[in-house]
């Protein structure tokens, strides 16, 4: 019976203690953001994208007459004997050809290049965005590859991002 | 006693009128002061950016600022101070600092072969000036002074300091939007934003 109170006060402590462990729990702060509508809404993407189909479109531009002049010279080619024009006219398809592939490659390399120059500041100010503001996780929701399916644990910070990142990119707000 | 209360309140207003125009008042500082506020992160004269392998850190220098620095190295005497502000204040100036997070060299960061860091040289030191300016409200404003400082590896930084022209926009103050547009280290365009409420609460400074 002398045991009572003591038996009594470390239940206590273990109610408390688990208490404590659960509310703390509870208090991890998650956020998701749908990823493709923060891609899309970048200030940075929508520049490169800009740029990049500026460059594209002048490299389309040079196909473009090459191609005229190779079915001009194409047309001048009278019969099998003509040697002259058949020469002149596997010249410029080559030429044609090897600017097409060299174009093809080099727009490649562009968009991979630019898309690893979004996604490294894109991630960092989502990261500071995280830090700032205390979240605990920030999940990223894409329609398209099913990471996240479904969570009710979270709020949707889609539109704070958009704005936090727009803001880190312009600089403002990154001193101090 | 409708006068009394009127003389009161007379005085009341006039006092508080006069801490509105002492609170509003610049503060004044020495030239050690003047530097060290300008140097101080919580000012709001250093923006800084974090990106991936690479932290940019930029200081904007008002004039007073760069006499400061001229007089306490004892290239400028007190006496040449107006004669040197006017010889430098059609420009504004700002020190770049990048920095290598992940290794002992910013011209050595990330690269696989020897080209790559002689490439990095070459750009650092002959065309990165063409790819800085500097947004001043309507004005887009060209790198007009450009100086790549080299330390041979001593450090995980380099330093560029950088002369822009000055603004049209005379009597705004307006944000100043650095860009860099960076062709060399993979980050892509950098902009770092120094706030015109920030430059506007500079403090003056006393030569004497």
């Amino acid at each position: 019976m002398k045991n009572v109170p003591l038996i009594i006060s470390v239940l206590a402590l273990i109610v408390a203690v688990g208490c404590f462990f659960m509310l703390n729990g509870r208090q991890q702060k998650i956020g998701y953001v749908e990823l493709e509508a923060v891609y899309n809404d970048f200030q940075m993407k929508k520049e490169l994208e800009a740029k990049f189909q500026n460059v594209s479109q002048l490299r389309q531009n040079i196909l473009d007459s090459l191609k005229i002049e190779v079915n001009m010279l194409s047309s001048r080619i009278k019969s099998e004997s003509d040697k002259e024009n058949i020469q002149a006219f596997q010249l410029k398809r080559q030429e044609y050809l090897m600017k097409e592939q060299s174009f093809a490659q080099s727009n490649e390399e562009t968009t991979a290049q630019y898309k690893s120059q979004i996604w490294k500041q894109l991630s960092q100010y989502i990261k500071q965005f995280g830090e700032q503001n205390k979240y605990q996780y920030i999940l990223g929701f894409d329609a398209d590859n099913g990471a996240l399916l479904y969570g009710n644990g979270g709020e949707n910070v889609t539109d704070q991002v958009k704005l936090f990142v727009n803001n880190a990119y312009k600089g403002v707000g990154t001193s101090k | 006693m409708h006068i009394k209360a009127l003389v009161h309140l007379n005085k009341i207003v006039s006092l508080l009128g006069m801490l509105v125009l002492v609170g509003c008042q610049r503060a004044s500082l020495s030239p050690a002061e003047y530097m060290a506020w300008v140097e101080d992160k919580d000012n709001g004269m250093i923006a800084n950016k974090d990106l991936d392998d690479f932290e940019y850190s930029l200081l904007y220098k008002p004039l007073d600022y760069v006499l400061a620095k001229e007089e306490s190295s004892g290239i400028l005497k007190k006496e040449q101070i107006e004669q040197r502000r006017n010889e430098l204040g059609a420009m504004q100036y700002f020190t770049l600092k990048i920095t290598a997070k992940n290794a002992k060299e910013l011209l050595r960061a990330g690269i696989t072969s020897e080209d790559q860091y002689y490439q990095r040289l070459e750009y650092f030191m002959s065309y990165m000036q063409n790819d800085t300016y500097l947004i001043e409200g309507k004005d887009t404003l060209p790198c007009l002074l450009f100086h790549f400082e080299r330390n041979y590896g001593l450090a995980p930084y380099n330093t560029f300091v950088l002369g822009y022209a000055g603004s049209k926009e005379k009597q705004i103050t307006n944000d100043k939007v650095f860009v860099y547009d960076d062709k060399i280290l993979g980050t892509g365009k950098v902009m770092m934003t120094v706030q015109a409420k920030d430059i506007e609460k500079a403090p003056n400074i006393i030569w004497n």
